[in-house]
């Protein structure tokens, strides 16, 4: 089971910005952190862009804007506004001396989309992920960054990270399914240890109504996220929450672990492991085809 | 002298009573004949001390335990005199919470039942406690502290990563104890034998503190507990075990403020933290196999988890720390685990598994590249 490809890009970029072994850690060495994840900005041309990701480095005074490109959904018009966004109107990102501030829009693929993306982006510097290399095409504005992308980077022995950034709405249901049944069991496991021992019920409704904190747990990016991008992810966090609660073995399960006061829980954490792989790969097979809507929409 | 079997509990005044109770419970313990007949282990009524995390109060109510539990004031607000019994078996302790988050718990109860019962209390899946683990690198650096004299170690290796499925025991394993003051040299001996090196960590060190006159020695175990074997001194009986404290609250402390979280940072939203990097010397062979039993629930580990394969090379896994109910996720190649340790979460989740690492996988583990380094 993969992430989507739009999550992969965010957790390599992001990545990027750490010091990690087995990743590439260029931006974290010339002290780029992740300053802004979807935030709407207004240019001062009037139009509106928003990046998926915003680095910025007080070493370098330059931001880097990433604009991820999973798939090849891409439009002129976007590239055309992306042109007209100017340091100035970088108004989130804080470094010693705006007034110096330089940046670069970066557009960031995957080599199979490549050939694609690259006869519409006529503006900006691209980074292209393959299975074996990263590479740079076209030119930063800061000479640094040319620097260290003037080479192909290899990603032969890298481990790739994938958990800085978990999920998103683009991902699998079985993916997002994934995160659901540990957080229902995170969720679980500590409110059983304040001694608040919740029915399914109550579990379900604390989930199905999930505020800004519940949402923290399935992924703890949310606060970032924007308004739309919530919207979209907490409709898909609900819909598997409810059929994975609609899971007899699941519920069973769940049910004993919350409730036993003793030790010997750990047959039942393996049943519901063995119910949880169960479900995600029933889930992953049924890919495409249209499950989610057959299932009632409340229990 | 012993604590009493029955109230009333001691009563202290200041510090001072509570260090001179501890001092003569160490002495007199030392100073008796060994107690082997019918006792379940050789010297079993020596002073011993817990270190513990605790992430709540101490209990007044026994609700959700499933063995009993009595607490009794000593006169020090800190100090709590503790009762734990379950199916005929008892051990008493005094409590030491200074430290509202590392608990210091003295005993001179029967050591198997110290031992038994104080694990029961930390494990319960109804409190939020947990032991200390000790990584063999810090260890080490106890042994080294200036005026502590390296007397002895203990090795315990099991792997617990090649396991003969028809019988479900650790086909290799290395436990070994060595004494005297020349302990070092038959360490360094084994350092020196290529097949044992993923293989040798402390699961003991014995250490002697002080000079000739005033001192301890010392025996402290990769699980926070120490035992005083001889001596004179509580003061450096103690101050070993807050020096041990301090490093390994330190050591925690710099594990969450790499914790993974959005924060504001001087006017900046930032995805704070970085994931650690646990690089093993020994290659995993089989991730999968591996994680399969990482993350099957059961001890030493208890991570409940979901793995999912990336590549043949790379797999990602969701689970739950089953010690405290926090999230936890890993990527896995043969040489790293890349652990992410979300926000709020504690940081003796990633020690647990570092140190146990040690002792049931790849005893040469380094933590971002370094023994035990945590980059700010």
């Amino acid at each position: 089971m993969q992430p989507c490809k739009h999550t992969k890009l965010m957790n390599y970029i992001i990545g990027m910005c750490k010091k990690n072994a087995d990743w590439i850690t260029v931006l974290s060495d010339w002290g780029y952190e992740v300053q802004i994840i979807e935030k709407e900005m207004h240019t001062s041309s009037g139009d509106s862009v928003k990046p998926d990701v915003v680095t910025a480095s007080n070493m370098l005074l330059h931001a880097l804007v990433f604009e991820m490109k999973g798939g090849i959904s891409i439009q002129e018009d976007q590239m055309k506004r992306y042109s007209s966004l100017l340091p100035s109107d970088l108004r989130w990102v804080t470094v010693f001396d705006r007034a110096n501030l330089q940046m670069d829009v970066c557009i960031c693929d995957f080599l199979e989309n490549h050939s694609y993306i690259k006869t519409v982006n006529h503006f900006f510097p691209m980074l292209t992920f393959s299975s074996d290399f990263l590479v740079k095409e076209g030119n930063f504005r800061n000479d640094k960054l040319n620097e260290v992308f003037k080479d192909p980077i290899s990603l032969k022995g890298k481990l790739q990270p994938l958990s800085y950034y978990p999920f998103s709405d683009e991902d699998d249901q079985s993916y997002i399914a994934m995160h659901v049944i540990r957080t229902i069991l995170s969720i679980a496991l500590k409110n059983s240890k304040i001694g608040h021992d919740l029915t399914i019920e109550d579990l379900k409704n604390n989930i199905i109504t999930f505020d800004d904190v519940v949402a923290s747990k399935f992924n703890y990016v949310w606060k970032v996220l924007s308004w739309e991008h919530k919207r979209v992810l907490k409709s898909k966090i609900i819909e598997v929450t409810k059929i994975i609660l609609a899971e007899e073995k699941i519920k069973e399960n769940l049910g004993i672990i919350q409730e036993k006061k003793g030790y010997k829980i750990t047959n039942t954490l393996g049943q519901f492991q063995k119910e949880a792989i169960r479900f995600i790969e029933e889930l992953e097979s049924q890919k495409g085809q249209k499950r989610l809507p057959e299932f009632p929409s409340s229990l | 002298m012993n604590l009493p079997d029955s109230s009333p509990p001691p009563k202290f005044e200041s510090r001072k009573d509570y260090l001179e109770y501890l001092q003569v419970m160490m002495i007199t313990s030392i100073e008796e004949p060994e107690e082997t007949s019918g006792e379940p282990r050789g010297r079993p009524r020596l002073l011993k001390t817990y270190l513990m995390e605790a992430n709540r109060s101490l209990p007044e109510s026994f609700e959700g335990f499933d063995f009993s539990l009595s607490k009794l004031e000593t006169g020090l607000p800190e100090i709590s005199f503790l009762t734990l019994r379950y199916e005929g078996k008892y051990a008493k302790f005094l409590v030491d919470c200074s430290d509202r988050r590392f608990w210091v718990l003295h005993t001179n109860s029967l050591a198997d039942e110290a031992e038994y019962l104080f694990n029961k209390l930390v494990f319960s899946p109804k409190a939020n406690f947990d032991k200390v683990w000790l990584p063999t690198q810090m260890m080490q650096e106890i042994a080294n502290l200036p005026r502590n004299a390296f007397k002895g170690f203990g090795l315990n290796f099991r792997d617990f990563f090649e396991l003969d499925q028809q019988i479900e025991t650790p086909v290799e394993e290395l436990i070994m104890r060595v004494t005297g003051s020349s302990s070092i040299l038959a360490l360094k001996a084994l350092q020196n034998e290529k097949k044992l090196q993923n293989s040798l960590a402390y699961s003991l060190i014995t250490v002697k503190r002080g000079d000739s006159q005033e001192y301890v020695t010392d025996e402290i175990n990769y699980e926070g507990r120490f035992m005083a074997r001889g001596g004179t001194s509580i003061d450096a009986y103690n101050n070993l075990i807050e020096i041990t404290s301090k490093k390994y609250k330190n050591l925690i402390e710099g594990i969450e403020r790499n914790s993974l979280g959005i924060k504001e940072v001087e006017n900046r939203t930032l995805i704070k933290g970085q994931a650690f990097d646990l690089n093993f010397k020994r290659e995993i062979e089989d991730i999968s196999s591996f994680l399969d039993v990482l993350v099957n629930s059961k001890e030493p580990f208890r991570i409940w988890g979901i793995k999912n394969k990336i590549t043949n090379d790379e797999y990602q896994v969701v689970g739950v720390d089953l010690h405290t109910g926090d999230s936890i996720d890993f990527e896995v190649s043969p040489s790293l685990m890349r652990v992410y340790l979300p926000e709020g979460s504690c940081g003796n989740t990633v020690l647990r598994l570092y140190t146990n690492l040690q002792h049931y996988f790849d005893s040469n583990i380094t933590l971002n590249d370094e023994p035990l380094q945590v980059t700010d």
